[in-house]
């Protein structure tokens, strides 16, 4: 058994240069679970996202990050990418130039590189791709393309989830991956991200909308708020954040007595 | 030799070079709009820069080195599927690469001669007449007014490469000079693949002339056997219909000029221009000199240039658009992109803007640098480290998003170039203090 949780987040104070936007992060996310993170618009979650991804335009104040025993705050986004972690973007950029199968390439390689690894023969990795492109994209064509470059909204949340499934990482950060997807595009994400379910991986998968956590059921809902986590709760907590909506639950919140 | 004689030859040259720098115009109308260009007063001191080539310093250090008239594009390419014609100085003797034989015959409608004919000059002129062989010329080529012509005719479809040989057997004249008239029948289809051998200057003149619906797309590659001094005119009239696309693609080099002044003269004709540039040598100015004059209505002008620039180099490029006033519904459209990679490194980007029509469309991009951080993020997550980051943004930048398909035949060529200037690229990314902190490692196998 492991004993420590895969991701822990401890009192977490990060922002920009000039503006504190997390205030006081906790979060625990154990092997073989999925989290979800639920919150208003500009409450911070992918502010969250990018500080674990290491964004260079945040900076942590205070607080303390662990990918299992590794001191995560300490590496280069690179380094954490080779511990397993994979943040799929709420915004993912179009790389000018830079051809879907060089990109892929360079990052699997790296990584398996960074982890031992032999690199993968490029006619199986492209083989790999090519798959992974028709389930995902409806067409291995993309492949040839360079990355995001004239692809659409969902295209690029589709393939941060076609990175997803190559990299196979150990603890996966979904921003937003289900907004601006139509209902056939949520389902195909929902049972890319269940193929990699299992009791080793972890989940956090940043939304505000209810739908795509009815096709994951997620072990643990959290809500944050104005750079804070308010409530944590099971299933039921989205389900309430779908029927209600925030203000009435942080009413609740703010009332004298506290349920959760 | 006589340090006299050769203090003369060399004077002589010089004055030669300074004399090359004009380029013939085509007819007495062109001539007048380029007395008018001419005339203006240059956008910046900068144009200065170009002019003052240091010739002397070029001429007296390259006499020392030596002549390899061996250096070969075929050498590149095991099996250059493409006719080729080669141009070499007279006396030079070129040799072919072993794999010379497995080319493709040459069953080209292409026509090649010389002015005036002189058949000690054409010596390999029996070469011409075997469809097994490439094109062999030997040219005078101190002598401009002996003038390669060559003609496509009508609805000729071509493929060819055409190699200048730029290392003068006789010492003494260390430059070598080429003047290529190339007329392009109406509705010909015509890729060119331009390649410059040697150790000597080269100084290359290209006039062209385009009927109507013809279409040339003209590539040309540098390599690092392409002469350090090296200036590139080009002239090319655009009648109705038809279409000049050219690229440019140059990896080396100290001194580059490239200067080109293309006609729109008859209405729908159109001109594009892709130009992709770094060099390997320390202190190399790479100069882009491109006039554009819209003389008729409905003319399309693109032009693209990128470059990336470090160490202590220089790169320039001065753009002029000229819209006549009948040249109603034009649109000229041109971008200069170079990247300094080191606060030595020097970017001029000048463009020039001479609007007499007022139905048009005319932008003028130049932006110098390349916002990087949002990209290099992306893939760090990915686990790519920012060395291998930054090289693959900058080989996307340098060799993505081409705006035509690369002929068959040339694809090889192409990759070759690529391949050609990834260590280049390193090597500024490397010296780069903007980049210190990336540090490149071998790539994997
Ligand atoms: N680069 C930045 N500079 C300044 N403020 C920022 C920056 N990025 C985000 N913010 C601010 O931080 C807050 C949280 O943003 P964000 O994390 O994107 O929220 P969410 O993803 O929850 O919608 C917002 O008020 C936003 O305006
Ligand atoms: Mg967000």
């Amino acid at each position: 058994m492991n004993q420590k949780p895969l991701l822990s987040i401890r009192n977490l104070h990060a922002g920009t240069e000039d503006h504190t936007i997390l205030k006081g992060v906790n979060l625990e996310i154990p092997h073989g679970e999925m989290h979800a993170l639920m919150g208003p618009n500009g409450s911070g979650k992918s502010t969250l996202a990018y500080v674990l991804a290491g964004h260079p335009e945040f900076q942590v104040f205070q607080g303390e990050v662990h990918l299992e025993e590794k001191n995560l705050l300490e590496l280069s986004p690179e380094e954490r990418a080779h511990l397993g972690l994979f943040l799929a973007f709420q915004h993912p950029v179009e790389l000018p130039g830079v051809s879907m199968i060089e990109f892929l390439r360079t990052a699997v390689n790296e990584t398996r590189a960074a982890q031992g690894k032999e690199p993968i023969p490029t006619t199986e990795l492209l083989k790999q791709i090519r798959t992974l492109a028709r389930e995902l994209l409806g067409s291995d064509e993309y492949i040839s393309r360079n990355v995001n470059e004239g692809f659409s909204g969902g295209e690029r949340k589709r393939n941060e989830i076609l990175q997803m499934l190559l990299l196979q990482p150990k603890m996966i950060i979904l921003d937003e991956t289900d907004s601006g997807l139509d209902i056939d595009g949520l389902k195909l994400i929902a049972r890319a991200v269940e193929r990699l379910r299992d009791n080793q991986r972890g989940f956090l998968v940043i939304t505000h909308y209810y739908r795509i956590l009815e096709f994951l059921k997620p072990d643990r809902v959290h809500l944050l708020v104005d750079g804070k986590i308010v409530a944590s709760g099971t299933y039921e907590l989205a389900v309430e954040v779908e029927r209600r909506g925030y203000e009435a639950i942080l009413q609740d919140l703010h009332a004298p007595t506290e349920s959760r | 030799m006589q340090p006299e004689r050769t203090l003369r030859l060399i004077r002589q040259t010089r004055r030669q070079l300074h004399h090359l720098l004009q380029i013939e115009p085509l007819t007495p109308f062109q001539a007048e709009i380029r007395t008018l260009l001419e005339t203006l007063p240059p956008p910046s001191p900068r144009e200065e820069d170009w002019r003052r080539i240091p010739v002397w310093r070029w001429l007296t250090h390259l006499t020392e080195q030596p002549s390899s008239p061996n250096g070969s594009l075929l050498s590149i390419s095991p099996a250059l599927p493409l006719p080729t014609i080669v141009i070499t100085p007279r006396g030079a003797h070129w040799q072919d690469s072993p794999h010379a034989s497995t080319q493709q015959a040459l069953h080209t409608p292409v026509t090649l001669r010389t002015l005036p004919p002189d058949h000690n000059t054409l010596q390999n002129r029996n070469a011409l007449l075997f469809p097994e062989r490439d094109w062999l010329i030997a040219l005078n080529t101190l002598h401009l007014e002996h003038v390669i012509q060559m003609e496509i005719p009508d609805r000729a479809n071509v493929q060819l490469a055409l190699i200048w040989h730029a290392d003068s057997p006789q010492r003494a004249i260390p430059l070598t000079a080429y003047r290529l008239q190339l007329t392009v029948g109406k509705n010909a289809h015509v890729a060119i693949l331009e390649h410059i051998v040697g150790h000597h200057p080269a100084h290359i003149v290209i006039e062209a002339h385009l009927a109507k619906d013809a279409h040339v797309s003209w590539w040309h590659l540098s390599h690092t056997t392409t002469p350090p001094l090296l200036l590139h005119h080009l002239a090319v009239d655009i009648r109705e219909h038809a279409t000049w696309n050219e690229y440019l693609l140059n990896t080396t080099g100290n001194h580059v000029l490239f200067r080109r002044m293309l006609w729109l003269s008859e209405p729908n004709s159109q001109s594009q221009f892709t130009a992709r540039c770094l060099s390997d040598r320390p202190n190399a100015h790479l100069a882009l000199v491109t006039h554009l004059l819209h003389m008729a209505p409905t003319t399309t002008s693109n032009q693209e240039v990128r470059g990336v620039v470090g160490w202590h180099q220089t790169g320039t490029f001065q753009g002029r658009i000229f819209v006549h006033p009948r040249a109603q519904e034009t649109s000229a459209y041109q971008s200069a992109r170079w990247i300094p990679l080191s606060e030595h490194a020097t970017v001029h980007e000048l463009p020039q803007l001479e609007i007499l029509a007022d139905q048009v469309r005319c932008t003028h991009g130049a932006v110098t640098g390349f916002p990087t951080q949002p990209f290099l993020h992306y893939m760090r997550t990915r686990g790519i480290p920012e060395a291998q980051a930054y090289l693959l943004l900058f080989k996307g930048f340098l060799m993505g998003s081409f705006p035509e398909e690369v002929p068959k035949p040339f694809t090889a060529l192409i990759d070759h170039f690529q391949k050609q200037a990834l260590p280049t690229l390193k090597k500024l990314l490397e010296a780069s203090s903007l980049y210190a902190n990336a540090r490149i490692t071998p790539p994997n196998p």
